[in-house]
């Protein structure tokens, strides 16, 4: 088991000095970090505002008299928004634990990696939680247009041909997610829990 | 922790512990293109990280783990910081540097060929022994036991052994 002349090897690596001066690096990624910070900020405040938004459209249409709110029309505005409101607080889960995730870059390897599979695992939730809900949405969409045809307001053939579309997009959505979760989460997943078991 | 103190530690980082991010991303990775990517990542990880250094532990121990950690979580987090690390492109090419001799050039590929074939954690045990860290250090990286480090190094150097047997290596 003598290892000797690869250990010597070893030890003489020695790494090119950087062009760069580390002043320089550290700039780049503060101004890399805080540019993603803001755009994450950017897209919370774009979501809330698109919400605020169609409830203040709504009840504008509804004081002006161009649209008068239905009991029909308030529950699925109160369930859209609730929807909504659910999908931005998994964003902000999500935000959290990426950021527990960075904190623990700095601990043992069983934290860190503990951290990521957090992660991980609510990446795999959010992804089976919108391959199941976005599929329903647009399900329920389609499902509008037949009852449009129903109630007399859309022509037959317009009606499945956007029923259909509906109902292709989403099956299309679901699979692609399903596909993710299957291909990339999944098998992470397992690659974390054995790293994580052979520190046991 | 001030701005002005994460600069420093970053500097000092930068300055005299480059070749730990240098070996783990050559343990790690067998392209040069994803050494460079993952090089870049573990620049940001530990400019991201340098906040939560308590000084507890030597500088180099706190960069091993952020170096260890995020060559770990690299597969998963590659397309998730790729846009971000765009402007650092124009970061130096790092390279390693041995002596003149030919045979280490050889040695040192075979070495980290087999490096890539442990499992994650055997490699950052093999990788800490051969910067000279005592098992304790070692210990402190990984969260192992020295006994544990002691028992995962003598299996890994017996099965260098049968490599370079089996294998005729240099």
């Amino acid at each position: 088991m003598d290892l000797s002349h690869l250990e010597q090897a070893w030890s003489q690596q020695t790494v090119a000095a950087p062009a760069v001066p580390a002043a320089t690096v550290s700039a780049r990624l503060e101004s890399e970090v805080r540019s993603a910070q803001r755009r994450f900020r950017g897209t919370i405040v774009m979501a809330v505002s698109l919400l605020v938004l169609g409830w203040i459209t709504t009840l504008a249409a509804h004081l002006t008299g161009i649209k008068p709110l239905t009991p029909l029309t308030v529950l699925s505005q109160v369930i859209g928004s609730a929807l909504y409101i659910a999908l931005l607080a998994r964003a902000l889960q999500s935000a959290r634990a990426a950021r527990a995730e960075i904190a623990c870059l700095g601990g043992s390897l069983r934290d860190s990696i503990a951290a990521t599979q957090r992660t991980l695992e609510l990446q795999i939730q959010n992804t089976r939680i919108a391959a199941v809900a976005i599929p329903l949405v647009v399900a329920s969409g389609a499902w509008l247009f037949l009852a449009k045809h129903l109630a007399g307001e859309m022509p037959g053939f317009s009606a499945v041909l956007a029923s259909s579309f509906l109902a292709l997009l989403g099956t299309l959505i679901g699979a692609a997610l399903w596909h993710r979760h299957r291909t990339v989460l999944a098998p992470r997943h397992r690659e974390l829990t054995e790293t994580l078991s052979t520190l046991e | 922790m001030e701005p002005a103190t994460r600069d420093a530690l970053f500097a000092e980082a930068m300055q005299q512990h480059l070749g730990i991010f240098l070996k783990t991303a050559y343990a790690f990775t067998a392209a040069a293109a994803d050494r460079d990517d993952l090089v870049q990542e573990m620049l940001l990880a530990a400019w991201q990280a340098l906040p939560s250094f308590d000084g507890s532990s030597k500088l180099s121990t706190f960069l091993y783990r952020v170096a260890n950690n995020r060559a770990l979580n690299w597969n998963r987090s590659q397309r998730r910081y790729g846009h971000k690390l765009a402007a650092l492109e124009q970061c130096p090419q790092l390279t390693l540097e041995t002596g003149d001799a030919h045979s280490d050039h050889a040695r040192l590929d075979w070495l980290y060929t087999l490096i890539r074939k442990l499992a994650p954690i055997d490699r950052t045990v093999l990788m800490l022994h051969l910067d000279q860290l005592s098992h304790r250090e070692i210990g402190e990286v990984t969260s192992l036991t020295e006994n544990n480090v002691g028992v995962r190094l003598h299996r890994i150097k017996r099965w260098l052994s049968e490599q370079k047997d089996t294998h005729h290596g240099p």
